[in-house]
């Protein structure tokens, strides 16, 4: 589905990642994890097309990503929930959602039932359709955020940090949300700091050091080894 | 003495919104260009100024249908709009929003002298569309030109309002001037959105050019002053704003047509240029708060 090929991306002379190589299957969760700076978020943003790599590859399915325009990604079957949700804050939560249906503009009835399935997911999104997003709770932005990512019909979603500042019961909400997208098919990597959580939920997981993997495998085992448990959690998991 | 400030009043109110009417029309261009780009544009002026030249010398000299006559001003003023994009894209990729912001007025200036090469320096005019017969209210006239550039005017920002509101590319148009790179994941297409907001916003200007020049004329330098209203307007009621550009523009006109009626002609301009300095040192947010962030970004023009 998304195959990364010695991915690098510098800001200036800092290096953010430093020849990254990683795959996702269909219908797998991907976890992507690391410590403030490990360079998750860029490559969230490269994959995006919102940073330019210095060297190497990005592809989805048979298309090389890096010689399309950005925009084009959404209509490539890629979605993403970015660093800090980026909603459209001053226009309502509804108008969000369609907006996250852009690609597919033309096809009213498609959206209608993406629709229902996002208000199905978030029943709180249905209550709040007519609220601007900027007023909010965290938790219901972060909801927004993955809704209107799931309005154009992704079959590959990217999230970074989705659980970032919000309360537990919220973060269980959300990582039980990312669950059922896998369960109707949508492969999802996922960039977090809270290993523990991610982890579980995770099929495959790689870790990011400094720009660089340090480990990959099955997400229960990478879990099992000590140095994950100590890196991201300093000793106890949740 | 009553009846006289009645009439007066009326007058007053008639002539603020048809005054009014027109510098919102550029009010609300220069905000939807903001909008998109963060760049102020002084060749605002210009789409009114093109368009009621046009008119003017297709269908006043040359005897054009009005329809023909407003339909190629319309293709002049979209053509424009286009070119002062495409100018003021390629120089955001070098140089800051105020030297794009300088370039306008650049824009603005080579535009003028153009204006007076292909026409020449005097005003010109057509007839208004529905006679000069003035219609009475009281004792307060107003001219049937006027009704016709309130309408128009009202027309338009009414249908602008409707369509940022309520269509998708409307709303896409509002997502990017409010996040480009948000705007771009959903796969709109930021550059296209920037074209179209010039284009609706030379339209405006070429409907402003279209039904006052038979009332007010217009010359080969008029562009400038309306492009200084039009940014006051802005300005007071709250750059980016909609419905701030309208309310300010009406509250300018309220202002010169009061200040024309009570004191003098000759000090028509001082209300405009005495807000644009009080509202930038008191109140650079203006009346409704416009948008909340200043700090534009650079590179809003260059992405693709």
């Amino acid at each position: 589905m998304l195959e990364l090929v010695n991915l690098s991306v510098s800001y200036g002379n800092i290096s953010a990642l430093k020849g990254v190589s990683l795959k996702v299957e269909p219908g797998e969760i991907v976890a992507l994890i690391g410590s403030n700076g490990a360079g998750k978020s860029t490559l969230i943003k490269a994959c995006a097309g919102l940073v330019r790599p210095t060297a190497g590859e990005i592809h989805l399915g048979g298309t090389n990503l890096l010689r399309e325009a950005p925009r084009r990604r959404a209509a490539l079957g890629m979605a993403v929930v970015p660093e800090n949700r980026r909603l459209f804050g001053e226009m309502s939560v509804r108008d969000n959602l369609q907006l996250g249906a852009y690609s597919q503009r033309h096809d009213r009835k498609a959206i209608a039932e993406d629709l229902a399935e996002v208000f199905e997911l978030f029943p709180r999104l249905e209550e709040r359709q007519s609220q601007r997003a900027m007023t909010m709770s965290g938790g219901e932005q972060q909801m927004l955020a993955i809704g209107r990512a799931l309005m154009s019909r992704p079959k590959l979603v990217l999230m970074d940090e989705p659980s970032i500042g919000l309360a537990p019961k919220i973060v269980s909400l959300i990582f039980g949300a990312i669950k059922r997208m896998r369960e109707h098919g949508i492969t999802v990597l996922l960039a977090e700091q809270n290993a523990a959580a991610t982890l579980k939920i995770a099929d495959r997981a790689y870790v990011l050091e400094l720009g660089r993997v340090t480990m990959s495998g099955k997400a229960l085992e990478l879990w099992e080894t000590d140095k994950v448990r100590k890196l991201y959690l300093g000793g106890e998991a949740a | 003495m009553s009846s006289m400030i009645l009439v007066d009043l009326i007058q007053i109110v008639m002539t603020t919104l048809t005054v009014g009417s027109m510098y919102a029309l550029v009010a609300v261009g220069v905000s939807l260009i903001y909008n998109a780009t963060g760049v102020i544009n002084f060749a605002q002026g210009e789409f009114v100024m093109l368009s009621g030249m046009t008119v003017a010398s297709l269908y006043g000299t040359l005897g054009w249908p009005l329809p023909a006559a407003v339909a190629a001003a319309l293709v002049v003023v979209v053509l424009y709009a286009a070119l002062l994009m495409a100018i003021t894209s390629a120089f955001a990729a070098r140089i800051s929003l105020i030297g794009v912001l300088i370039i306008t007025i650049g824009a603005s200036i080579a535009t003028q002298g153009a204006a007076a090469r292909i026409w020449d320096s005097d005003t010109h005019r057509f007839p208004p569309f529905s006679g000069d017969d003035p219609i009475r209210i009281l004792d307060a006239t107003i001219t049937p030109q006027a009704l016709w550039i309130i309408g128009v005017s009202a027309i338009c920002i009414a249908g602008l309002i409707w369509f940022m509101r309520s269509t998708i590319t409307g709303k896409a148009m509002r997502a990017c001037a409010l996040d480009k790179a948000a705007a771009t994941m959903v796969g709109i297409p930021v550059r296209t959105t920037i074209l179209l907001s010039f284009v609706l916003s030379g339209l405006l200007g070429a409907a402003g050019g279209i039904v006052t020049t038979p009332l007010t004329t217009i010359d080969a330098n008029g562009g400038m002053l309306l492009a200084i209203k039009g940014f006051t307007a802005a300005m007071l009621g709250g750059m980016g704003s909609i419905p701030g550009a309208l309310l300010g523009a009406l509250l300018i006109a309220l202002v010169e047509t009061t200040t024309v009626t009570f004191a003098s002609g000759a000090y028509k301009e001082l209300p405009t240029f005495t807000i644009i300095i009080l509202v930038l040192l008191l109140l650079p947010r203006g009346l409704v708060g416009g948008r909340h962030e200043t700090g534009l970004h650079h590179d809003d023009l260059t992405r693709t």
